[in-house]
C-alpha cells in the first residue's frame, strides 16, 4: 500500500502515467503525422494499399513505444515528499535535481483538471511560489493525495504541526461561504464585456478583406465600387443587406468571445472562507485555483455602461505575479455577477464601507491631456492629410474621433480619484467604465511622486503607487493633496510592519 | 518576550515629510562619470552615423552625414550644460523606516521606499565607475513597478554603510 503522509520519497500514482503516456502521444501525434505523408506521398517510391497500411502501422508503433518510453522515464523518475516542511521534487534521468519549495512559501495551488484527467479521477496540481525566475512544478495527484497534500499546506500556514491528524475533508470541505454566479450571469457579463472586441474584430475582418482587394490590383477596390455602381439599379442591392450582413458576422464574432468565455468559465464554483478562497470553473477542462485571504493584492470592480444598465459587474482578485502568473493568468475573474460587496466584506472586513475617511486626491484636467495625446496627434495628422488632398468633407471623420477622444477624456478626469481610508485604499481609475481598485495599506510596496514641466505653474503632480501584484499612476493630483497621502502611505505602511 | 506594538495616533504635522528633508548629495567625482558616460553614448552615436557613408547610392549622404554629427554636436553641448544641474537635484535621505531618492530634471520624481518592502540590496560597480572609484547601490523591492531603486555615486565606505544601515533597519522592522 502506498503511504500517503508524504514522510518518505514517493511516485505520482499510476494514472499520472497513463496521463503522460496521452500526453506524449498527443505531442508526437503531430510528427506522426507528418512521417507517413513524407512517406506515402514520395514520388520515388510507390506504395500497395497494404504496403501503405504496413507503413502506417510501423509508424504509429514506434510512436507508441517512444511514447511509453517518454512517459514512463518521466513517471519512474520523479517523485516527491515533504519535510521539514518543505515540498521537495526529485526529478531528472541523467542529471538528478531536488527542488525544495517551503510550503509555508507556496502563494497559490493551481488545479487542472482536463478531459482526461477528470476520465482518471486525478488532478494536475501546480505550486505557485513569489520566485520569479523560478518554473513551476506539476504534480499530478489522486483526490486522496491532493487532499492530504492540500492539508498539509494549510498546516503550514497555519502553524499547526499537530494538526496532521485531522482528516482531510474536514479541511477542504470546511468552506463557509458559497458565492452563487449562474452560467446565466456568465453569459451577460461576457455579453457586457465583449462588445467592444466584437466590434474591434469586425473592424479588422473589413481591414484584412479591404487589403486583400488592394493586393490583387491597385484599382480592384475601385473596379468594384464601379460594378456596384452601374449594377446597383439593376439588382436594386440594398443597404439594408450590408447592413444585414454586417450586422450578423458581428453576432458571429460576439458569439465566439460569449463561447470562449462561456468554456472558461462554466459552472463557476465560489467557495470562501474565513482564511482562503477557492476557485473553480471550466465546461470540458475544469481549472481552479485556491489562494489565502493575505495573498490577494487587489480586488478591481469594473462597471461599464451596459453593466451598469443591466445591475452587474466584473471583478477581478489580482495576486502579487511571479514569471508562470505573467504566462498564464492567476487574477481570478468574475463576470456579470453582483458580488463585489460580498468579496469586499470578505477581503476588507464586514466595516469596511462605514471605513473613515483620511485622505483624498481628484485628478486634474492634466489627466484630460495624458489621455488624448495620441488622438490629437492622430486626429490632427489626418485633418492636415485630407487637407493636402482637398477632401475638406472628410475632416469631419477626425473631428469626431476627438471629440469622442475628449469625451474619453473628460470621463477619466471625473472619475480618477485615490481614497484613503481607515482600513484600505480605493483607486479609480476607469475611463468610460467605472473601475475601482481596492487594496490594503500593507501591500503598498514602494511610492513615488513625480514632478512636471507644468508643475511650477499648476502645481499638479503625479503619484505612482506599487503594490505586489498592480501599479496605479495618478495623474494631475495637487501637488499638496498628493505629498500628504505620500507621507500617509509611508507612514501606514511601515506602522503596519512595526 | 512579548513584542509591544505601539498605535499612536497620526498626524501629517508630526511627520517629517519628504519634502521637508535634507537629501545627502551624490559624491562629486560621480558628475565626471555621467559627463564621461554622456561623453560616450553620443560618440556610439556619432560613429554610427558615419555608417550612413557606405551608401554609395544616396547622394546625399556627406551632407546628411554632417547634419547628423552637427546635430549630435550640439545636443551633446546641451547635455553637458545640463548635467551639472541634474546632477545638483540627486540626493538620498534615510527617515526611521524608510529611504528616499530624489532625481530627474525635466520630470523630477522622489522615490521612497519602505524599509520593511526591502528584499534585497546590493552594491555594485561598473567600468566607469570602476575609474572614479564610486559604487551604486541597489534596492530591490516586491513591487510590480518600481521594483528597483538605484542609488549611484558613493564612495565604498558611504555605499557599505549605507548598506548595513538598510540591512539592519530590516532586520528591526521586521522584529
Amino acid at each position: 500500500m502506498r503511504a500517503n503522509d508524504f514522510s518518505a520519497p514517493q511516485r505520482m500514482s499510476f494514472s499520472a502515467f497513463v496521463i503522460f503516456f496521452l500526453k506524449y502521444l498527443r505531442s508526437y501525434t503531430g510528427f506522426l503525422f507528418v512521417l507517413v505523408l513524407m512517406k506515402i506521398f514520395n514520388p520515388d517510391n510507390e506504395y500497395t494499399f497494404g504496403e501503405i497500411i504496413g507503413i502506417i502501422l510501423s509508424f504509429l508503433g514506434g510512436v507508441l513505444a517512444l511514447a511509453t518510453i517518454s512517459a514512463f522515464l518521466n513517471y519512474y523518475f520523479k517523485k516527491y515528499y515533504v519535510e521539514g516542511g518543505n515540498l521537495v521534487f526529485i526529478h531528472g534521468v541523467l542529471q538528478k535535481e531536488k527542488t525544495s519549495i517551503p510550503l509555508c512559501k507556496i502563494q497559490s495551488l493551481r488545479m487542472k483538471r482536463g478531459f482526461m484527467y477528470r476520465l482518471l479521477d486525478m488532478r494536475g496540481v501546480s505550486f505557485d511560489t513569489l520566485a520569479s525566475n523560478t518554473a513551476e512544478i506539476e504534480l499530478i495527484l489522486d483526490d486522496k493525495d491532493w487532499n492530504m497534500l492540500f492539508n498539509q499546506v494549510e498546516m503550514q500556514e497555519n502553524g499547526l504541526e499537530e494538526g496532521l491528524e485531522i482528516g482531510q475533508d474536514e479541511t477542504v470541505n470546511n468552506r463557509n461561504r458559497r458565492l452563487d454566479v449562474r452560467n446565466v450571469n456568465l453569459i451577460k457579463g461576457a455579453f457586457c464585456q465583449n462588445h467592444l472586441k466584437g466590434m474591434v474584430i469586425l473592424a479588422g475582418l473589413f481591414v484584412t478583406l479591404w487589403n486583400q482587394l488592394m493586393s490583387v490590383n491597385d484599382k480592384a477596390a475601385v473596379y468594384v465600387i464601379d460594378y456596384a455602381s452601374a449594377h446597383i439599379d439593376f439588382s436594386s442591392f440594398p443597404l439594408i443587406v450590408l447592413v444585414s450582413v454586417a450586422f450578423i458576422l458581428y453576432i458571429v464574432m460576439l458569439v465566439l468571445w460569449i463561447g470562449k468565455v462561456f468554456f472558461q468559465y462554466f459552472n463557476m464554483d465560489i467557495q470562501m472562507d474565513e482564511k482562503q478562497l477557492f476557485f473553480e470553473s471550466g465546461l470540458v477542462s475544469r481549472n481552479s485555483i485556491r489562494f489565502s485571504y493575505d495573498k490577494i493584492c487587489t480586488v478591481y470592480v469594473k462597471r461599464n455602461l451596459i453593466e451598469r444598465w443591466l445591475n452587474c459587474c466584473t471583478i477581478m482578485l489580482k495576486q502579487a505575479l511571479n514569471a508562470t502568473d505573467e504566462k498564464r493568468g492567476a487574477d481570478v475573474k468574475i463576470y456579470g455577477s453582483n458580488e463585489a460587496g460580498n468579496f469586499l466584506d470578505w477581503w476588507l472586513g464586514k466595516n469596511y464601507a462605514s471605513s473613515n475617511l483620511v485622505a483624498s486626491a481628484s485628478s486634474g484636467y492634466g489627466l484630460l491631456g495624458y489621455v488624448i495625446r495620441y488622438d490629437f496627434l492622430l486626429s490632427l495628422l489626418a485633418t492636415v492629410v485630407l487637407c493636402y488632398y482637398g477632401l475638406y468633407t472628410w475632416i469631419i471623420v477626425p473631428v469626431v474621433y476627438l471629440l469622442v477622444s475628449l469625451a474619453k477624456g473628460l470621463s477619466a478626469v471625473r472619475q480618477s480619484r485615490i481614497t484613503l481610508k481607515e482600513d484600505y485604499l480605493e483607486v479609480s481609475n476607469g475611463k468610460f467604465a467605472e473601475v475601482k481598485n481596492y487594496f490594503k495599506y500593507a501591500n503598498v510596496e514602494v511610492v513615488r511622486i513625480v514632478a512636471t514641466p507644468f508643475t511650477p505653474h499648476f502645481h499638479r503632480v503625479n503619484l505612482v503607487v506599487s503594490t505586489n501584484g498592480t501599479s496605479f499612476v495618478m495623474r494631475s493630483l495637487k501637488e499638496q493633496e498628493a505629498r500628504e497621502i505620500y507621507e500617509w502611505l509611508l507612514c501606514r505602511t511601515s506602522r503596519l510592519s512595526s | 518576550m512579548a513584542h509591544l506594538m505601539t498605535n499612536k495616533q497620526l498626524t501629517i504635522d508630526n511627520i517629517d515629510c519628504v519634502e521637508n528633508l535634507h537629501y545627502t548629495p551624490l559624491e562629486g567625482k560621480y558628475l565626471k562619470v555621467l559627463y564621461v558616460k554622456t561623453l560616450f553614448i553620443y560618440l556610439a552615436f556619432m560613429v554610427l552615423a558615419l555608417f550612413l557613408l557606405l551608401a554609395d547610392t544616396f547622394n546625399y549622404r556627406y551632407l546628411t552625414v554632417v547634419g547628423m554629427e552637427g546635430v549630435l554636436l550640439i545636443a551633446l553641448v546641451v547635455n553637458f550644460f545640463l548635467l551639472p544641474k541634474a546632477f545638483a537635484y540627486k540626493g538620498f535621505a534615510i527617515r526611521e523606516h524608510d529611504i528616499t531618492y530624489r532625481s530627474g530634471l525635466f520630470f523630477p520624481s522622489v522615490t521612497t521606499i519602505p524599509f520593511c518592502k526591502i528584499q534585497q540590496v546590493s552594491v555594485r560597480q561598473n567600468l566607469i565607475t570602476r575609474m572614479f572609484g564610486l559604487y551604486t547601490i541597489d534596492i530591490v523591492n516586491g513591487a510590480q513597478l518600481l521594483a528597483n531603486t538605484s542609488i549611484p555615486g558613493l564612495a565604498e565606505e558611504k555605499a557599505n554603510e549605507i548598506k548595513v544601515l538598510i540591512i539592519e533597519s530590516i532586520r528591526n522592522e521586521g522584529k
